[in-house]
């Protein structure tokens, strides 16, 4: 949930989706020259970057995350 | 240990939405060097994305300056300060050129270029993620420079005036030592979102809670903004809940109605109806269940088919899965299905001037020499204890803005720089990087899942009790001396960083929310007191501050200028149109 994917087939490596990341989700993979979903627990489904990128390869579902809470971690 | 980067300017702007933007640019045009530094990336950041509209002052279509301010003065209970409230109507105008003349488009509810509004009605020029780019674009243009991923976490104060910040990057951990003469904080507002703990991630309080620690007043936090939904986006005030009275249509029953009692908000569309036929809005719906005439029904009973699809469109397309996975019918209505769902949308006090840095004159000023600020952070009260009209929060944020960023400019010519004490920044340096060293610790998201635990349920926010209030407060109080200190970065990297002291800011401020809301023993605005359910004009024309004193956080009662009270020779019932729940019977003996 929350975002989903990054389509490598159509991404291009602009990077804007970086940018368009409050939450610093998302970074550049500069091996493979592709966006990467490095945070995706921190997504907080506003869909810009999905919005704003210009060839339709990110998708963001509009639920949030599920994911197991841990009082104390390390 | 991260590297340090040491970063010099006349003036400092902390944020980079709509307040932060007119600042930098207004402060540039004066003439002096201006860094803008933001904790996300500048014009991809804030409350500020998600704004529509702006509400433009404008006589030539015949607005008059009388009407717009008595509407705010009634609306907000009289706690505005009209000083504020007369510059933001006037000074939109301006705002609006200077909008326009950067690329901005604005339209009307027709989609026409504007032309027509009328009084408190807003023209439209978003979402914010169209226009704030070329906002961007401007301010690199006259020269503005603009660090992105920037989290400033401490203010500098010397010799009794702020002389700069502290903070580290997000992506690389580096620490960054801001030297500035001047410093315009606009950091935004805060709020809580739903269950979810990822719902709180937009707007921090980072900027109360750094301008409290380093010495200055805060203000308005008893009237932090709420809201109320069973579903995720349901009642947050985007979208869904916005301007669309044209809607009410739909809602109104073919029979006269009695309204309910707390009609919070003048805009709010009377689509729903209790058990009794009750007209309700998403601040009353809460009293209505309160007192067991819920649920609340979605009223289609004059709506035609094409009505009713399209809102229940707009409630999917804001709720999404959730209703259809809560087995509401829509048709019928249930929409808000009880008690047992009711959660406070806790303020994103999108008022543009609800709550945050005590505002000590009409430049922009703080309580702090070398510190102003604009925007949701900044207790302007351009608008009183309660949001008047669509539109003003980024008005009112773009008018300050400017103003904050030109007295900024301004003072920065009068004052030298100051290097700032190594003794200190290495303390301070500790603090921030601290999370990060700790092998293990409490989680930021569940501690953020304890406070919404404390805040969300109906009764603590939307009906206050003093009882339940001193609850709060001591559950918040053990969160922020006994959890906070033990919170661990997760990653530990800048990243993580970030979010732990987005925490510890949230529970501070949550505890001035609680402090305030149980100092203020009458109702007035969106804050209702169950246990004091009426305006009391003889103890409360005041203003509660809130300071820190030797360690603790003190309150006290700012006596409001006589000049600005309401007509106390006016009756009560005419004074406050609005009744208050369970306000009857002291209401009609007075």
């Amino acid at each position: 949930m929350a975002i989903e994917r990054i389509d490598y087939d159509l991404c291009n490596g602009c990077g804007i989706c970086v940018n368009s990341c409050w939450m610093d989700v998302i970074s550049m993979d500069k091996k493979k020259e592709k966006a990467v979903i490095k945070y995706p627990e921190d997504c907080a489904v506003c869909g810009i970057c999905e919005s704003d990128c210009p060839v339709g390869a990110i998708h963001v579902s509009p639920r949030m995350r599920a994911y197991a809470l841990t009082c104390w971690g390390q | 240990m991260p590297s340090e980067n040491v970063i010099e300017a006349d003036v400092l702007i902390i944020g980079g939405g709509i307040a932060g933007l007119f600042a930098a640019i207004k402060a540039r045009e004066e003439g002096v060097s201006v860094i803008l530094v933001e904790k996300g990336y500048t014009s991809r950041t804030g409350s500020s994305l998600f704004c529509g509209g702006f509400s433009l002052f404008n006589p030539e279509w015949g607005h008059k300056l009388d009407e717009w301010m008595s509407q705010i003065a009634k609306t907000g209970d009289y706690f505005n300060n009209p000083e504020w409230t007369e510059i933001t109507l006037k000074n939109s105008y301006d705002i609006y050129k200077d909008l326009q003349s950067w690329g901005v488009p604005f339209t009307d509810r027709d989609g026409a270029p504007p032309h027509r509004r009328g009084v408190l009605e807003a023209i439209r020029y978003g979402p914010g993620r169209i226009f704030l780019p070329l906002m961007r674009e401007q301010a690199e243009k006259v020269g503005v420079r603009i660090i992105d991923r920037i989290m400033v976490t401490d203010l500098i104060k010397q010799e009794g005036r702020i002389t700069g910040a502290v903070g580290f990057h997000t992506g690389s951990d580096d620490f960054f030592i801001f030297q500035a003469k001047a410093t315009v904080m606009c950091t935004g507002g805060g709020g809580l979102g739903g269950h979810d703990p990822i719902e709180s991630r937009l707007g921090a309080y980072d900027g109360e809670g750094m301008a409290y620690r380093a010495g200055a007043e805060i203000s308005g936090k008893e009237f932090s903004l709420t809201g109320v939904g069973p579903f995720s986006y349901m009642g947050t005030g985007y979208g869904y809940y916005g301007d669309r009275k044209d809607d009410t249509r739909i809602s109104i029953k073919g029979k006269e109605i009695k309204p309910v009692p707390v009609g919070y908000h003048p805009n709010a569309i009377d689509k729903y109806v209790d058990t009794e036929g009750n007209k309700v809005n998403r601040y009353t719906a809460v009293s209505a269940v309160h007192t067991g005439r819920g649920p609340i029904f979605l009223n289609t009973d004059d709506a035609t088919p094409q009505e009713i699809s399209s809102v229940l469109e707009e409630i999917k397309h804001w709720a999404g899965d959730e209703i259809q996975e809560s087995g509401v019918d829509l048709v019928k209505g249930n929409l808000y299905s009880g008690a047992a769902r009711f959660e406070t949308y806790l303020g994103h006090q999108i008022e543009g001037a609800g709550a945050g840095l005590w505002s000590a004159d009409t430049r922009g000023s703080t309580s702090l020499p070398g510190l102003f600020a604009a925007g949701d952070c900044y207790n302007s009260r351009a608008v009183g204890a309660k949001y008047p009209g669509g539109g003003m929060g980024s008005r009112n944020a773009a008018v300050i803005g400017a103003i904050a960023g030109r007295s900024a400019a301004e003072y920065s010519t009068k004052v030298g720089s100051m290097a700032i004490d190594r003794g200190e920044l290495d303390k301070l340096k500790s603090n921030v990087y601290a999370p990060v060293e700790r092998p293990g610790g409490f989680d930021a998201d569940w501690v953020t899942v304890q406070l919404k635990s404390i805040m969300i349920p109906y009764h603590m926010w939307m009906i206050k009790h003093g009882d339940r209030l001193k609850a709060g407060l001591t559950l918040v109080e053990f969160l922020k001396n006994h959890v906070a200190p033990m919170m661990y970065a997760r990653p530990r990297n800048g990243h993580g960083l970030r979010i732990v002291h987005e925490v510890k800011g949230r529970i501070l401020s949550v505890e001035m929310m609680l402090r305030s809301a149980l100092f203020r023993t009458e109702s007035r605005g969106v804050h209702y007191r169950e246990d004091y359910p009426r305006r009391d004009d003889e103890k409360w024309l005041a203003l509660v501050k809130i300071r820190e004193s030797e360690g603790k956080m003190e309150l006290v009662k700012e006596p409001l200028p006589e000049k600005w009270w309401p007509d106390l020779s006016i009756p009560y019932a005419e004074r406050y149109p609005l009744e208050f729940l369970g306000e009857e019977p002291v209401r009609s003996s007075t």
